[in-house]
């Protein structure tokens, strides 16, 4: 599977009009067409495309993902230099967007009244439909600039020795942001399907036996409303990616989705064929771990060979 | 800042360094946009890069930021009158202090210099200005002794003290043997500038040390960080809160919070870049004369000037920085509507039923190709209102660097928008001259013999008088031809921390001309 994404991939990046000898040729007037010139040959970029991919596929599969067009380092290592400030970012807001919305979404299917389902439905609207990047400028300006309570960017105090506090600080701007939407639009999900799962029988059973509406809700009720947010999880996963990359740019974090925006712009081919087949590779393992997760959730579930 | 021209500025004697206390003044925080490349000389093509690469590097020479030429690693600026430069120009010899050392304590000998310039020209190195590089050296870099460089040419060039001060030193005890192109040192790199890199945390900051064994001095600071944030805005809100002491590119649309933040100054520098709008030839009327000058008396410099880009620009009618020791423009183009019609009408392009103007079935209609970048799009904007109120239509293309850059060297364009930067030499025939080998930026084949000629006597002269003469007259003939319409000569407005000391833009700044020069002189209150 790998193999037939990464030739996707390959055909798509290389589709765009300009290679990096163009962005060179525009940043610089002391450069010359015939420089330019010499600089794509070196490259390799005068090749054909299918021999240019099958190159690549052989250095890849022996490890060697090629090395970048900017500083000539491994694209393997700029690539995965990246990708620790990616997980403690993406790690953060999507289990942040679970805890807010699992709670948010019992409760709202828990209120009747009119007035309250309108507030909660205004506020997630709110939440969904804010753009990632305005809302964390908005942010800077209020939480940063204005109440001096978080950094401007960045994941630590550059120079200060590293404290669990300052890296904390940095983490909530960006975190908060990239969760926001997710926390609306989950919290409704989870609303839904708990208000469905309280129309079965087996609750109205619960119900009957006189059991508190509380271990109604919690023991009979919770288990069976999370099993489609499990799924939702795993399939979310590029969107949250996506959020990220604005994220990132706004709140200078260093992490993966900036790299694909620079490399995108500067068209660094085999630092963008590692970046996008790594966060392929990703989102690939995440419905694997949202299928086994379905699995531990659900004892029904058993994925077994002769099944 | 006027300059005086190359043939004068020397200065014979070492640059002084001022006292201010001689304390250990801190660290500086930079806040830039964008992330140097790498950090190779002879590698990197970002102006960030040349930026920070100035602070680990030193050069044979440097361009100060008043326009003179002043010695770097060399004792003194090769003349005729110290006998640094043979009667016939293709011999220069640089002599070497003797105290220079890169940051690992091996001195710096001319062995260095002649190791630069041959990576540089090896065919296997992905030299970004090879051209460039080849021309300085085009008789090859010989070693007298230990300090004694001589460059020879095959032919005498105008520009040399510029191409010199352009390149740091590599150590060659560090290369030798290497892969330029992909070795770790592009990104850890050991120069014999002030100060030494010692973090480099990609998509973040590069930290830097003070080298206390820099031959001008001990840099008074401790060291420089350099930061880049890749939003505009945040970059502003980080001057705000104090996390930054000197940021650069500051946007017209925030000039005025800029300028109300409270402890820092708000600086101006010109940059030697220009915006014009590139006409392909091959498109209808674009290759007439009549039409290109009624295009541009159509536009209103001024206005735009003043409102959209909030005076960070100058208007300008010829494709010279007004920096520079060569601009010297006619009376200005006037914003004349009227005349522009009258242009149009004389040359036989009468409006049709929808307003535009026609002339053998073929219709003043174009496209205009675009970076999107906000202060572009609203320039242009209000461009094509007033084509529109002379009768001649055109409409946005918006396309990112690496595809407009390509469109417009394919000839893929109607009409482009864009700046050029030029060199100090003002060697404009990179964007002029009708012969596509020399003119690499000439994108719509556009060509007028009579400037071509002036061009081609002007950069094949290395009298100074007579290449400012000629350079003038270029000018006062330009202007009748617009063969590319100039519009704006560009600045770059920064926010200075009032603590910061010593710090001088320089408005010559190119890949290897820097903000930067004189980073060791520095300070910075506590």
């Amino acid at each position: 599977m790998m193999v037939g994404i990464s030739l996707l991939l390959f055909v798509v990046i290389h589709l765009p009009p300009g290679g990096p000898e163009d962005v060179y040729l525009a940043g610089s007037s002391t450069m010359s067409s015939a420089d330019a010139a010499t600089i794509r040959t070196q490259l390799g970029l005068d090749d054909p495309l299918a021999l240019q991919y099958l190159k690549w596929l052989n250095g890849t599969v022996q490890g060697d993902w090629g090395r970048s067009f900017k500083d000539g380092r491994p694209a393997r290592e700029v690539v995965f230099e990246r990708l620790p400030a990616s997980v403690e970012l993406g790690s953060t807001a999507v289990v942040a967007a679970v805890l807010v919305a699992v709670p948010s979404g019992i409760a709202m299917a828990a209120r009747r009244s009119v007035a309250e389902r309108f507030a909660m439905s205004l506020l997630t609207v709110l939440g969904m439909s804010a753009p990632p990047f305005w809302l964390a400028l908005m942010l800077i300006v209020w939480l940063s600039v204005r109440l001096g309570l978080i950094p401007t960017g960045g994941t630590a105090t550059i120079g200060a020795p590293w404290s669990l506090t300052d890296a904390l600080q940095h983490l909530v701007g960006p975190a908060l942001v990239v969760s926001v939407s997710y926390i609306a639009a989950w919290s409704r999900y989870v609303r839904s399907s708990v208000l469905e799962v309280l129309r079965e029988d087996y609750v109205r059973t619960a119900r009957a036996k006189g059991l508190p509406e509380r271990v109604v809700l919690f023991r009979h009720c919770l288990r069976n409303s999370l099993l489609p947010l499990i799924t939702m999880l795993g399939a979310q996963l590029p969107q949250v990616l996506s959020t990220m990359v604005a994220v990132e740019v706004v709140f200078s974090w260093p992490g993966l989705g900036r790299l694909l925006v620079t490399s995108l712009l500067g068209r660094d081919y085999p630092v963008l064929m590692g970046a996008f087949l790594l966060l392929a590779l990703l989102v690939i393992l995440g419905n694997l771990f949202a299928d086994m997760a379905y699995a531990v959730v659900d004892p029904r579930i058993r994925y077994t060979a002769d099944a | 800042v006027r300059a005086t021209p190359l043939s004068q500025p020397v200065v014979a004697a070492a640059p002084v360094v001022p006292s201010t206390g001689g304390a250990d003044t801190g660290t500086v925080v930079i806040g830039v946009i964008q992330e140097p490349d790498n950090l190779n000389p002879v590698l990197w093509g970002t102006d960030v890069a040349g930026a920070v690469g100035e602070l680990i590097y030193s050069k044979l020479l440097k361009l100060d930021s008043s326009g003179q030429f002043i010695p770097d690693l060399a004792t003194a600026v090769p003349t005729a009158d110290n006998g640094g430069v043979t009667a016939d120009g293709l011999t220069y010899t640089f002599r070497l202090r003797n105290n220079a050392r890169f940051q690992d304590g091996v001195p710096l000998t001319c062995a260095d210099v002649k190791f630069t310039w041959e990576i540089a020209l090896d065919q296997n190195t992905r030299t970004k200005d090879r051209q460039l590089w080849h021309s300085a050296a085009s008789g090859g870099v010989s070693c007298t002794d230990d300090n004694t460089a001589v460059f020879r040419l095959t032919q005498p060039i105008n520009n040399m003290l510029e191409v010199i001060s352009l390149y740091g030193i590599l150590p060659r005890h560090l290369l030798t043997g290497k892969d330029i192109n992909t070795d770790a040192f592009n990104t850890r790199p050991i120069g014999s500038g002030p100060f030494q890199l010692t973090e480099w945390v990609k998509g973040d900051h590069l930290s830097l040390t003070r080298n206390a064994d820099y031959y001008l001095g001990r840099p008074h600071l401790d060291g420089i960080v350099v930061r880049y944030m890749p939003d505009a805005n945040a970059l502003l809100a980080a001057t705000q809160r104090g996390e930054l002491d000197i940021r650069l590119g500051i946007t017209a649309d925030q000039l005025s919070t800029a300028g109300q933040i409270p402890g820092y100054d708000l600086v101006s520098v010109p940059i030697q870049s220009i915006f014009h709008l590139y006409l392909n030839w091959q498109r209808p009327g674009l290759g007439e004369t009549p039409v290109r000058l009624a295009l541009a008396h159509a536009i209103d410099k001024e206005a735009i000037a003043r409102s959209v880009l909030r005076g960070t620009v100058t208007p300008v009618d010829v494709p010279v920085p007004p920096q520079s020791w060569a601009y010297a423009p006619p009376p200005k183009l006037a914003y004349d509507p009227a005349l522009a019609r009258q242009f149009l009408d004389e040359a036989g392009w009468v409006a049709g039923a929808d307003g535009v103007r026609v002339k053998d079935g073929q219709q003043l209609k174009f496209t205009v190709l675009v970076v999107p970048e906000f202060e572009r799009i609203q320039t242009l904007q209000i461009v094509l209102q007033q084509w529109k109120a002379i009768g001649v239509e055109a409409e946005l293309t918006q396309n990112d660097v690496a595809t407009w850059s390509q469109r417009m060297s394919r000839g893929e364009f109607d009409i482009g928008y864009g700046f050029y930067s030029y060199t100090y030499s003002v060697d404009n025939r990179g964007l002029l001259a009708c012969d596509p080998n020399i003119g690499n930026r000439n994108y719509g084949h556009w060509c007028v013999s009579g400037l071509d000629q002036l061009l081609a006597q002007a950069a094949s002269s290395t009298d100074q008088v007579a290449r400012t003469n000629l350079l003038k007259q270029f000018q006062q003939e330009y202007v009748k031809e617009l063969p590319v319409i100039p519009l704006f000569a560009r600045s770059e407005s920064e926010s200075v921390s009032k603590k910061v000391h010593g710090y001088q833009p320089n408005p010559y700044q190119t890949q290897g001309i820097s903000h930067f020069w004189s980073s060791w002189q520095w300070s910075k209150d506590p």
